[in-house]
């Protein structure tokens, strides 16, 4: 502050010293008005010119000459200022005075010299300053109405005070910059068809007129649009800007074929121009409109503007068969747009064409060897509309992936194969697909709203099933949705599943600890297996044992000491031998202590805090049990340990166990691959969990790479390696999306809730947190495990072939279509349509004696959609195809 | 009754067409007689099974000053208020006891000795005390307290391994021969269960529903027919793989059954016993219209399994259980009330399992998994009224405690339980321990509450 004081202390000392400088000189300007002759300082210095007119921003080169002393150099100031300011302009060492770009009050300066060995020694120069001469070099509007008017002018070196003059009169003129000025006036009716000068005069002292422009008065007010003239498809928008000419008031109303706001028929227009065309091509003839924007007072645009609209583009989605075969072929191409008369083009060769319904066209050619092709509809008409080009195989890849490989590993690794995924595969190769889905974005669960309930959550996991781009993680986070087991039978918020999903995405390709942790802190498992306000032991009541049970018997270790290829170990008896004693259990029960829900914004956390479940639990160490805990193989925790430091150091325990590689591995072949891998199987993925060859355990990753890549995933791929015990019962959502997604069906998930739970595999509703069924339920009558086929009885079994029934033959809801264009465009030949959903549906490995019964059955079917549809329902109900193998 | 005798004796008459003009030399007489025969030999077992492991430390209460005052203090905030509870008095026991306030139909059933106790019944390799328990001195069964595994235990009695038969399955396949047509002699309806599972023994495993049967086919026509005919023929062709086989014998009985039990429930008749609507009493009530239907159906003996989920009352327990034992008694007065009606309550036997009892000391507001739980047996046959085996010490750490917490050790085995029901059906005591493989470590095979 004090130094603030100073400054301005400072500044008011210097104005007071120029004051009265310029006082002594102002008669000296009156005097030697355009002055330039030598005079003679009386001080000894004297400056040249003596004085001196400059408007603003000129310059003007200053000598002096020192009286009687050999050294003539000399320091500038301007009004006593070394060097001058932007006040007063400058000055440099050798003398070149540049005047300021605005005026100072008074509107003079002195200059000074003052000699360098002497400064005794000094003389001036008084310098008047003007106003510069402006130049105008735009009037916008170029011309002007009769009546009123305002215009805006561009030009260089206005001042404020400047006047526009409009034929000689001043008019009310508005300074806005240096290079722009706006001024109103008005016009009479005899001035019209007129041009007249318009100049710009800057004010005294200088005060000078710019050079002319001329300026129309009374034009007609003109409209243009642009752009003039744009093709357009159904639903696409551009934007119209119209430019209003000889009138101030530029408002327009969008018309559409003289109707003002357009309609659903020709398009619409927004009141700023945005044009969005028709969803549906308008009759022939009627396919340009015209875009207009009359000004309020009635001017219009002439031409007009148009829009020529244009058929949609065609579209293609799939080929069938795939792999398209070598030699003469008919392929059924499935997509949109298509016309009557569209070609198919295949490597760039147009093919013998039949139209079937804008949806499916079948054609006919020739391939002469493996490899990948590019398929493309060309619509009739102008421009000839053309498709995108899908890519599509050919015989078998380059890569060696057959067609039924490729299907094969989409069974496992997705909620169903199709034909373009299949394709993909065959293109990218198997390893090359996984790598693309573990690197895939994962699918999205949107936040609940106050008043949403479960089946939004339901709606999401299937839409997210049936059309998600992540399908692997899909897959595997669904897996671990039934290993690690939270239902709504208990919970009932619907937040507690998206945040549940979110979580198991996010860990579905992550560490087995991350999981472990994730799962144990989720507010969602806490409220369903009790963890949550799970207190430390009190009068009369112990802790809750159901974490700690289930942890362990169900999400990491198991009841029994596995082996490595995950069979029990026996004791002399042939009794398992168990993990851990109701002891162990009780001690974990004791772990799982003095957590509670995260605190909601807002909230005062404490322990029993209110049910919510975005983030994990929060600890209360003061209602944790801080005794000695028995862990696993005998391990204990000191007394004292915190929350947090006992949860940490005891899931360390469970994650060392040896049992969790074999035990979750297991499970995740069974989840993925077959209900009955071989213990070697098991031995070589519990390898990798243990360690993924980088000498990290539990990369979740690298398992799900192993389980699907193992040879005995693969061994199915040539049907002549598949052996009896391969395979598993598709659960009833498998079963549903493998069919939805075979029969490209569009759905947002409503009712899909309501038909797996007739078939006892309701998402999120699982009875128990013994999932739907168990991993070890064996088949009846054999030898072998069938987890599903715990809900595979009288009645689920045909739940699921009236499910087949209701999708095919019937609805399952308005919002679930299914498209079998593809199909049907095969159908005129029995054998080809069968075939085709034997690939897709069965991965190409369909018996003869089922092939045989289905096309007989189907070719006495005249009608080709009800035909697919037999084909379909007859596939979809097999149990081939109810079993993944 | 004249209706289905009628049917009966039409079957029977049909059965015996092949015999020809022999069968004319049956009087009259003998020929009533052997209708009377069959009209009267039938026995149904139905197994109520509660998921979860039912805390019946609270469905039986000890009603007595002393009983009652140590049972409020271990219970603490899930005591019941003694005011509450409905006193029963077990008639060979000297002291009273009480049922949880919603069993007023069984306290009703119980007094009029038409339902029995079976006190402290679990899972037991052989007799065993606390101190064999916890000095490992005794074998016993895998996998204590886990639901699953006590769950198919109580199932199947086979104690030491996974089993693949269950005790209902393997007393059908006794008597199948006796007694057994060619229509599966066990319904489910509840899923698929490894209690149902026999050698020789057929069993319908469904959802509540056993009778559905396929849409689509109803109009007839030359398409949907050659359809369905041949649907059926890929049910029966031979791919190679164990697992589309076992779909495929699933499914293709599903078709058949549904369709011959949906064929003989058409001809039966309305009850007038009202079931309330709750999923339990609606697979009763699918229950008494099956065993309505019996002689439609040419079977003298049948097994059922019915279940109810939700007695893994961790948390929350007050409330749950309420519930839980509102629907139990609701339903099981109802179907008992439907067999008086069809005039085979002494035909008709009910009895429940569930996974294990729980904890005698609470958690904060639940209970956690225990062992042996009291049980209940319902039916004419029943000698009811009265309590079976022995009530076990209410004590944490007491004499009957495996644990700490007031987690029973049985003093009466499953296997005894089932053999009593068995035995009644038509098991011979000489087959019960083929059925259950640990009996003969116990002193008697059966506990004496059938007549």
């Amino acid at each position: 502050m004090l130094r603030l004081e100073g400054n301005r202390y400072t500044r008011i000392g210097s104005t007071l010293v120029l004051s009265l400088g310029l006082a002594s000189l102002s008669g000296c300007v009156a005097l030697n008005k355009a002055g330039s002759g030598n005079q003679p300082s009386s001080s000894g210095v004297t400056v040249t010119p003596a004085t001196a007119n400059l408007r603003a921003g000129d310059t003007q080169q200053f000598s002096a000459s020192v009286k009687n002393v050999m050294d003539q150099s000399v320091t500038w100031s301007v009004n006593g200022t070394a060097g001058g300011d932007a006040t007063v302009g400058k000055i440099s060492a050798t003398g070149v005075y540049t005047a300021p770009t605005a005026l100072p009050n008074p509107a003079s300066v002195s200059i000074e010299a003052t000699s360098v060995s002497d400064k005794a020694l000094s003389g001036t120069s008084m310098v008047s300053l003007e106003n510069p001469v402006p130049t105008v070099t735009a009037v916008s509007p170029a011309s002007v109405p009769v009546g009123n008017f305002s215009i805006t002018i561009t030009g260089t070196k206005f001042v404020n005070g400047a006047k526009v003059m409009f034929s000689g009169q001043s008019l009310t003129t508005k300074f806005v910059s240096a290079t722009q000025l706006t001024a109103t006036g008005a016009t009479t009716a005899s001035q019209k068809g007129m041009s007249v000068q318009l100049t710009v005069a800057n004010p005294d002292p200088g005060g000078m007129a710019s050079v002319a422009l001329m300026v129309k008065i009374g034009d007609q007010v003109t409209v243009t649009i642009t752009p003039a003239r744009v093709d357009l498809r159904p639903g696409q928008t551009t934007q119209f800007k119209a430019t209003v000419m000889g009138t101030t008031n530029t408002a327009v109303k969008w018309e559409v074929n003289a109707q003002v706001g357009g309609n659903a028929v020709v398009g619409t227009i927004s009141t700023t121009g945005l044009y969005t065309a028709p969803s549906v091509l308008p009759d022939a003839g009627h396919t340009l409109v015209t875009i207009n924007a009359p000004t309020v007072e009635g001017s219009c645009s002439n031409p007009p503007a148009y829009v020529q609209l244009l058929t949609n583009l065609p579209a293609v989605s799939a080929v069938l068969p795939t792999p398209v075969p070598i030699g003469n072929f008919t392929i059924s191409v499935s997509g949109s747009n298509f016309l009557g008369g569209a070609q198919v083009v295949f490597n760039g060769t147009l093919l013998t064409t039949s139209f079937i319904s804008s949806s499916s066209l079948s054609a006919t050619g020739t391939s002469s060897a493996a490899g990948t092709a590019i398929v493309q509809v060309i619509n009739p008409g102008a421009g000839s509309p053309t498709s995108n080009a899908l890519q599509v195989q050919v015989g078998t890849s380059a890569n060696g992936v057959t067609a039924s490989a490729a299907a094969r590993l989409l069974e496992q690794s997705t909620f169903g194969p199709t034909p373009a995924l299949i394709s993909h595969v065959q293109q990218v190769g198997l390893q090359g697909f996984l790598t693309e889905q573990f690197n895939a974005t994962a699918s999205t669960y949107a936040t609940p709203g106050a008043n949403d309930d479960i089946s939004l959550v339901k709606k999401r996991f299937f839409t997210n099933a049936l059309t998600g781009t992540d399908q692997l993680r899909q897959r595997t986070a669904w897996a671990l949705a039934q290993t690690f087991v939270v239902s709504n039978q208990k919970i009932g918020e619907p937040t507690a599943f998206t945040e549940w999903m979110k979580m198991l995405q996010k860990d579905a390709f992550s560490n087995f600890s991350t999981l472990l942790t994730d799962v144990t802190l989720s507010p969602t498992m806490g409220r369903y297996l009790d963890m949550v306000n799970n207190d430390k032991p009190g009068t009369g009541s112990e802790p809750n044992e159901n974490y700690a049970r289930e942890i362990l018997q169900l999400f990491s270790i198991g009841l029994a000491q596995l082996n490595a290829d995950g069979t029990p170990q026996l004791d002399a008896n042939g009794i398992p031998v168990p993990t851990y004693t109701q002891d162990t259990i009780i001690g974990f029960a004791h772990v799982f202590t003095g957590w509670t829900y995260p605190t909601k914004a807002g909230a005062t956390a404490r322990f029993g805090n209110p049910e919510y479940y975005v983030g994990p639990m929060i600890p209360f160490d003061n209602h944790h049990d801080t005794g000695i805990k028995l862990l696993l193989n005998g391990a204990t925790l000191a007394a004292g340990g915190t929350a947090q430091a006992d949860l940490t150091a005891a899931l360390q325990n469970i994650f060392l166990h040896p049992n969790i590689g074999p035990f979750m591995s297991k499970q995740l072949i069974q989840h993925l691959v077959t209900s009955n891998p071989s213990p070697d199987y098991v031995a070589r993925v519990t390898g990798v969990f243990n360690d993924n060859g980088s000498g990290v355990r539990g990369d979740l990753k690298a398992v799900i790479n192993a389980i699907l890549m193992d040879p005995e995933a693969r061994r199915g791929d040539d049907v002549a390696q598949v052996q009896p015990s391969d395979g598993k019962l598709k659960e009833p959502v498998l079963f549903m999306t493998n069919l939805l997604r075979a029969t490209n069906a569009t759905s947002d998930g409503a009712n899909l809730d309501s038909y797996s739970a007739d078939m006892k595999e309701e998402p999120f509703e699982s009875p128990t947190v013994f999932n739907f069924y168990p991993p070890d339920n064996g088949i009846p009558g054999t030898t072998l495990l069938g987890p599903e086929f715990r809900i595979f009885n009288s009645t689920t079994a045909i739940a699921r072939v009236n499910f087949v029934n209701d999708l095919v033959y019937g609805s399952i809801g308005s919002t679930t279509t299914t498209n079998i264009s593809a199909y049907v465009g095969l159908a005129p030949n029995p054998g080809a349509l069968v075939d085709s959903l034997a690939n897709v549906m069965l991965h190409g490995q369909i018996s003869d004696s089922a092939r045989n019964t289905i096309v007989t059955t189907i070719t006495g079917i005249t009608d080709n959609t009800r035909r697919t549809k037999s084909a379909i329902y007859l596939i979809g109900s097999s149990s081939q195809f109810q079993v993944q193998h | 009754m004249a209706k289905w005798n009628r049917r009966e004796f039409l079957r029977t008459a049909c059965c015996s067409a092949a015999a020809g003009f022999a069968a004319a030399s049956f009087s009259r007489f003998g020929m009533v007689n052997a209708l009377a025969q069959s009209a009267t030999d039938y026995k149904a077992l139905v197994c109520l099974f509660l998921f979860g492991g039912n805390d019946s430390n609270n469905m039986v209460i000890p009603f007595d000053t002393a009983g009652y005052g140590a049972y409020k203090t271990a219970r603490g905030g899930l005591a019941l208020a003694q005011g509450s509870l409905l006193p029963i008095t077990p008639t060979t026991l000297g002291q009273p006891f009480a049922f949880h306030p919603k069993f007023i139909g069984m306290q009703t059933l119980f007094n009029q000795k038409q339902l029995a106790v079976a006190a402290n019944v679990g899972t037991l390799i052989q007799p065993t005390t606390r101190a064999q328990f916890r000095s490992r001195g005794t074998q016993v069964p895998i996998n204590l307290f886990s639901h699953s595994d006590q769950e198919a235990q109580m199932q199947t009695a086979i104690l030491n391994k996974v089993a693949e038969t269950g005790w209902a399955g393997r007393t059908a396949d006794k008597i199948q021969q006796s007694f057994g047509g060619s229509f599966p002699i066990i319904i489910s309806l509840a899923g698929t269960n490894i209690f149902c599972e026999g050698i020789v023994a057929q069993s319908i495993q469904s959802n509540g529903n056993p009778t559905r049967l396929l849409n689509g086919f109803g109009g007839g026509s030359t398409e949907s027919t050659d359809r369905l005919n041949a649907l059926q023929s890929l049910l029966t062709f031979d791919t190679g793989l164990s697992l589309v086989q076992a779909a495929s014998t699933t499914t293709g009985n599903a078709i058949q059954n549904g369709q011959a039990l949906a064929a003989a429930l058409a001809s039966g008749t309305p009850l007038a016993t009202v079931f309330p609507k709750t999923g339990l009493s609606n697979q009763l009530q699918q229950v008494a219209k099956i065993i309505q239907v019996r002689a439609a159906l040419g079977l003298q003996r049948q097994i059922f399994f019915v279940s109810v989920g939700g007695y893994d009352t961790h948390s929350d327990q007050l409330a749950a259980h309420d519930n839980l034992f509102a629907d139990l008694n609701q339903s099981l007065s109802a179907f008992y009330q439907a067999t008086v009606e069809m005039g085979v309550a002494s035909n008709v036997t009910t009895f429940t399992l569930s996974d294990f009892g729980r904890t005698w000391l609470p958690n904060s507001n639940g209970t956690d998994h225990a062992w042996g739980s009291h049980l209940m047996v319902t039916g004419g046959a029943v000698k009811g009224g009265d309590f079976y085996g022995t009530f076990p010490t209410l004590v944490a750490g007491g004499p009957d405690d495996a644990t700490s917490e007031g987690r029973w050790i049985p003093t009466t085995s499953l296997d005894q339980y089932a053999a009593t029901l068995a035995n009644w059906f038509g098991v011979s005591a000489a087959d019960l321990p083929s059925v259950f493989p640990n009996l003969g470590n116990f002193a008697t095979p059966t506990v004496g509450f059938m007549g």
